[in-house]
């Protein structure tokens, strides 16, 4: 009768840790699968900002040492390879490079009015809102898995097999940084 | 035990004159109410050159989340239409009902009615469901279904978010949409982006005394809504 019961008690434990070994692996995918989509966003918004230089360059050929900063800060994003946190770190000096390149344009009402600088800009907004609803969807996967791996009893199979804690990726919002617009 | 009996006979009498009082007082109200409803609508209806039936079943199935596709017997009533300030809105009383039976077999039917307010998306989005804190609302979740959870410690204790695509919900679900959540005159009713729609689901009638507001609160937040979900990738 023991033996049953002792049999029966390792068939349990079995189960859980080979199901809360596939969830973690899940988790952990998931993570992953989402980290790639950000990168695709990235990518797009770092070949739009050549474009836009040259089109501000065009209006504003002298502001020389902007566009070498927004030119130097967007190889250092585009760099491949990089973890989350280092890639956050990169896009947030680009995000303001960007910022005073568009401080500059401010300066020229007839590159305002250009209809290719207002593409690219539409284009770079949009491309911005999606990358942060990628970063806002990867981190509520790592939020997932890191509880997962830190609350017991899911972190003695986390140690066992050691999973790590996977990076936040957080980086400025610019759409943030706008005051809510709320009609009533 | 005579005491007894003939206290019974009196009372039992009295309770029932006391129910039929109860339940005319009653009906009177809701007579009452209900053409003062009538009234108010048809005010509303006038004084913004809208467009009124007093019944549609097609309403009915124009959404299929909760409380849509709930309960049998459902009717859509006083449907209004047009536009507000220049954007495009529908509002109706929603019903349906539900039929309980007790452990003597007596069978009761309840009403459930909730005001519906939709105003149009750019296009259509998958579905999201936000419910608050509101006990009546609450049931229109699925018991179960994940709840999608933000940033925002306060936003995650107010509202219950369940959506077919994670991806999609928090792609919505920006600060600033987070940030008009939060904000006093947005509680008190369930969301549903469904389809190309943005569904408000209150759980009363209203006679539409507060229908610009309503309208206006769906939009601030429709404007919230990122655009690239709208348009394809370049």
């Amino acid at each position: 009768m023991w033996v049953w019961i002792v049999v029966a008690i390792v068939v349990v434990v079995v189960l859980w840790a080979v199901v809360a070994y596939n969830g973690l692996v899940k988790l952990r995918n998931l993570v992953q699968e989402a980290w790639h989509q950000i990168d695709t966003e990235l990518q797009r918004r770092h070949d739009l900002i050549p474009n836009l230089v040259e089109t501000v360059k065009g209006y504003a050929a002298h502001e020389r040492a902007t566009f070498e900063a927004v030119t130097e800060a967007r190889a250092a994003a585009a760099n491949p390879g990089q973890s989350p946190a280092e890639q956050a770190k990169q896009e947030n000096v680009l995000t303001q490079a960007l910022g005073r390149l568009f401080a500059v344009a401010e300066a020229y009402p007839e590159l305002k009015a250009n209809v290719n600088f207002l593409q690219l800009q539409t284009e770079l907004a949009n491309t911005e809102d999606r990358v942060a609803a990628g970063r806002r969807f990867y981190n509520a996967n790592v939020r997932d898995f890191n509880t997962r791996i830190e609350t017991v009893p899911t972190s003695i199979i986390a140690n066992m097999f050691h999973f790590v804690q996977a990076e936040y990726f957080e980086t400025e919002d610019p759409a943030a940084r706008q005051a809510p617009t709320v009609s009533f | 035990m005579n005491g007894l009996g003939s206290a019974l006979t009196v009372g039992a009498p009295l309770l029932m004159v006391a129910i039929i009082v109860v339940g005319v007082c009653a009906a009177v109200w809701n007579y009452k109410e209900s053409k003062r409803r009538a009234a108010a609508i048809d005010a509303t209806v006038a004084a913004h050159h809208l467009g009124h039936l007093d019944e549609d079943p097609a309403r009915s199935t124009y959404f299929t989340s909760p409380p849509f596709g709930v309960g049998d017997n459902r009717r859509s009533r006083d449907v209004v239409w047009g536009t507000l300030e220049g954007r495009p809105f529908e509002t109706f009383l929603y019903s349906y009902e539900t039929h309980t039976t007790d452990s003597d077999g007596h069978r009761t039917t309840t009403t459930h009615r909730f005001q519906i307010t939709w105003v149009p998306l750019a296009g259509p989005v998958p579905t999201m469901r936000m419910t608050s804190d509101n006990a009546l609302l609450r049931g229109l979740t699925h018991l179960g279904a994940k709840d999608l959870e933000v940033e925002s410690h306060a936003f995650n204790q107010q509202w219950k978010v369940v959506c077919d695509n994670e991806r999609t919900g928090h792609a919505i679900l920006t600060p600033r949409m987070i940030e008009r959540f939060l904000q006093p005159d947005v509680g008190g009713r369930a969301y549903t982006f469904e389809g190309a729609a943005l569904v408000s689901i209150a759980p009363q009638a209203s006679d539409l005394g507060d229908l610009q507001f309503v309208v206006g609160m769906l939009n601030s937040i429709v404007d919230l809504v990122p655009r690239f979900l709208f348009e394809a990738p370049a």
